[in-house]
């Protein structure tokens, strides 16, 4: 090994806490370590030699793996560069010389990495859900209901009443696929479980000015499940939920907003477009029916009320009543339509559960 | 900045003191905010692209940067951790875990509902025994890869004592509505810095829990007085009392430190974090770091020749079951 200039450096023997000054010589071929007495500490050949740059201001630790134990600490800069040129293995910092290029680099394909993921996501979680078989759906279903606990309305006449609207919207091969649950609530709602069964409150009949509006919002419910919005939505779900983890995971500690946050607002905006489908696809379903849309339509104005001061309608799981309300008035309605019930049945299953209501 | 200045290691930062007396052994803390916003980004695209793979990878490298620009008396702290063993230790968890989801939905088939929500509480109770000695595993594994002038630091033997000071502590501070907690975290720390060292030398906490408890009471009661405000005073006093009573060798810590230093560290911290949305993370834990860091110094003889390297040892599962049951140990 050819002999050079001399840098001073300190040497650690990785066997007592002593450093020992040092003079360093470099050449291409590798680097010689020379005590303040004479003595040679170390001959590192250029095959084997690993830099660490990760530290800022001003050092670099340098070994061998002839000798892993043993450190040379670099604090002189041209000391450094000789021997960076050389080493076979390099721990730098990201970025190299060019920080604020990594940076926007790293930026950029973040941004692109979000974007692909947040548009991929809907038709992946889709993809899944519709290979899985329906029957693992139900039986899933039944332990949601199940840990859900609902006290039900058991009025016969009520139920008699809904199963009609019910086969009118549902085609012979459909009949058998869904279950209507009556229970007792004091908030108008209607939700679908992952698998058919569809929950309508009490206070949803109670509040219902035509039979068509309980059409219209079963046609919807049904739309969910036949689209499988419910299973979508919990894949899709977990699949967002997975990417952040994996993303930000890391960091979740350190950041002051929740980390879920953002991903629960990307998830607004798929659950809004499955509501979006599932008015389209109830519109269809209630003509093919021979039912009007209009039940929906007038539902929906009276819920615009509340909904205006539930709160902006961007943070809502659901699109706003004015967006639904014109999307509906955009289609034409089905000429000749009949009710969905007549007065007798409505007035039953509007007051069916009435005595056993909260 | 947004960035470093260079990707050199030797970009321009403040130097450090050169005319330290050889008994006073300072601290510093030399990384930039722009550095560690680069490292996070780097790992945050590969731990993506890689669909979380990379994530132990990601954990090392962050921890290398973070130790390797810690310099305590003109020699920094090298990390020796692996993403590799890391990643190992993770499918460890991994499996185990797919092992206990098999045996619950087995004992759902065979025996129903609530025999697998058996199994699942009876989970939480055969972990909870575990927790001290999953903290203690973690900070042995954390210090087995973490080096000073070439020696590896290490913690002994000393779970057991460990889990019992842990246990004992947690009742005792329950049953006194918190006013043993003074005391309990006075005895943890104990257990610790005993148990820790750099080879063949062991730190000493030197610090008595009546003086501890003194401070405490009158620390408990001004907060609540105060409505919370006392408590950085108190944390300070605390922080100072520590570092007073802990001894290495020869020399003994000192941290200037004052309940304003804190009062202001933690403004700082939720202000600039909550106007950057978190962005600004890398720059707040980075001059958290340096703050803290600055303050602290050893004052007396180290007699360096004659202390010697030791075996270190430490598993990187306790490191991940740290992180999987979020018991904080990891930064």
């Amino acid at each position: 090994m050819s002999t050079g200039e001399r840098y001073a450096a300190q040497f650690l023997d990785g066997w007592s806490l002593a450093a020992v000054d040092v003079h360093v010589q470099v050449s291409h071929a590798g680097l010689r370590i020379v005590d303040a007495s004479g003595g040679e500490r170390g001959a590192w050949t250029a095959t084997g030699l690993a830099c660490d740059a990760m530290q800022q201001g001003g050092v670099m630790h340098v070994s061998h793996a002839s000798a892993p134990q043993e450190t040379l600490v670099v604090a002189d800069p041209a000391l450094a560069s000789r021997v960076l040129a050389i080493c076979e293995r390099v721990e730098a910092l990201p970025g190299g010389r060019h920080p604020a290029r990594f940076v926007v680099i790293c930026s950029v394909a973040l941004v692109l990495l979000g974007a692909a993921a947040y548009y991929a996501m809907p038709q992946l979680a889709h993809f899944i859900a519709v290979n899985i078989p329906l029957e693992h759906e139900r039986a899933f279903g039944s332990r949601v209901e199940a840990l859900l606990d609902l006290a039900g309305c058991q009025s016969k006449p009520a139920h008699a009443a809904l199963e009609r609207i019910e086969r009118k919207l549902l085609g012979t091969s459909q009949q058998n696929l869904f279950e209507v649950r009556l229970i007792e609530a004091k908030e108008p709602n209607a939700f679908a479980l992952p698998g058919g069964v569809i929950v309508v409150t009490t206070a949803l009949l109670k509040e219902a000015a035509s039979p068509d509006e309980i059409a219209g919002v079963l046609a919807h419910e049904i739309e969910h499940v036949v689209q499988r919005h419910v299973l979508t939505g919990l894949i899709r779900d977990a699949l967002l939920s997975g990417l952040w983890a994996v993303s930000v995971g890391d960091y979740s500690g350190l950041l002051v907003v929740d980390p879920t946050t953002a991903y629960r607002v990307a998830n607004l905006q798929f659950s809004r477009a499955d509501e979006m489908a599932a008015d389209s696809g109830a519109v269809t379903r209630l003509h093919r029916a021979g039912l009007s849309h209009r039940g929906m339509l007038s539902f929906f104005k009276r819920r615009q009320k509340e909904a205006s001061l539930a709160g902006p309608s961007w943070l809502s799981t659901h699109p706003s009543a004015s967006d639904r309300i014109a999307r509906l008035n955009a289609v034409k309605d089905l000429p000749g339509a009949q009710p969905a019930l007549d007065a007798e049945d409505f007035a039953l299953l509007r007051t069916g559960c009435a005595s056993t209501a909260k | 900045m947004l960035v470093a200045d260079s990707g050199s290691p030797f970009a321009p930062v403040p130097q450090q003191p050169q005319a330290t007396p050889p008994d006073l052994h300072r601290f510093a803390f030399h990384g930039t905010g722009g550095a560690l916003f680069a490292l996070v980004l780097k790992n945050m695209v590969l731990t993506l692209v890689t669909l979380g793979i990379y994530l132990p990878w990601a954990k090392t490298a962050r921890r290398t940067f973070l130790w390797q620009n810690i310099e305590i008396a003109g020699h920094r702290l090298r990390y020796h951790g692996t993403g590799r063993e890391l990643f190992f230790g993770y499918l460890k968890l991994v499996l185990a875990y797919v092992v206990f989801i098999g045996v619950a939905i087995t004992a759902r088939r065979l025996f129903g509902e609530t025999a697998a929500a058996a199994i699942q509480v009876g989970l939480v109770f055969v972990i909870m025994p575990f927790v001290p000695f999953v903290i203690w595993g973690s900070r042995r594994y954390l210090l087995s890869r973490t080096s000073w002038r070439g020696i590896p630091f290490r913690l002994t033997d000393g779970a057991g004592t460990f889990a019992k000071t842990f246990f004992v502590g947690t009742l005792l501070t329950i049953l006194t509505f918190g006013f043993y907690s003074p005391v309990f975290a006075n005895r943890m720390y104990r257990v610790f810095m005993n148990h820790t060292g750099v080879g063949t030398k062991l730190f000493e906490y030197r610090g008595d829990d009546r003086s501890v408890f003194k401070i405490g009471v009158k620390g408990i009661l001004l907060t609540i007085v105060t409505l919370g405000v006392y408590s950085f005073w108190y944390n300070a006093e605390i922080a100072r009392y520590r570092a007073q009573h802990t001894w290495f060798d020869g020399a003994h810590g000192e941290i200037k430190l004052a309940g304003v230093d804190l009062f202001a560290l933690t403004m700082l911290q939720v202000f600039g974090l909550t106007f950057t949305l978190g962005l600004a993370f890398p720059w707040v834990t980075t001059y958290t770091l340096r703050f803290m860091l600055e303050r602290l110094t050893f004052i007396g003889p180290i007699d360096y020749a004659h202390i010697y390297r030791a075996p270190s040892e430490g598993n990187a599962v306790a490191d991940g079951l740290a992180d999987a049951l979020d018991l904080g140990t990891a930064l």
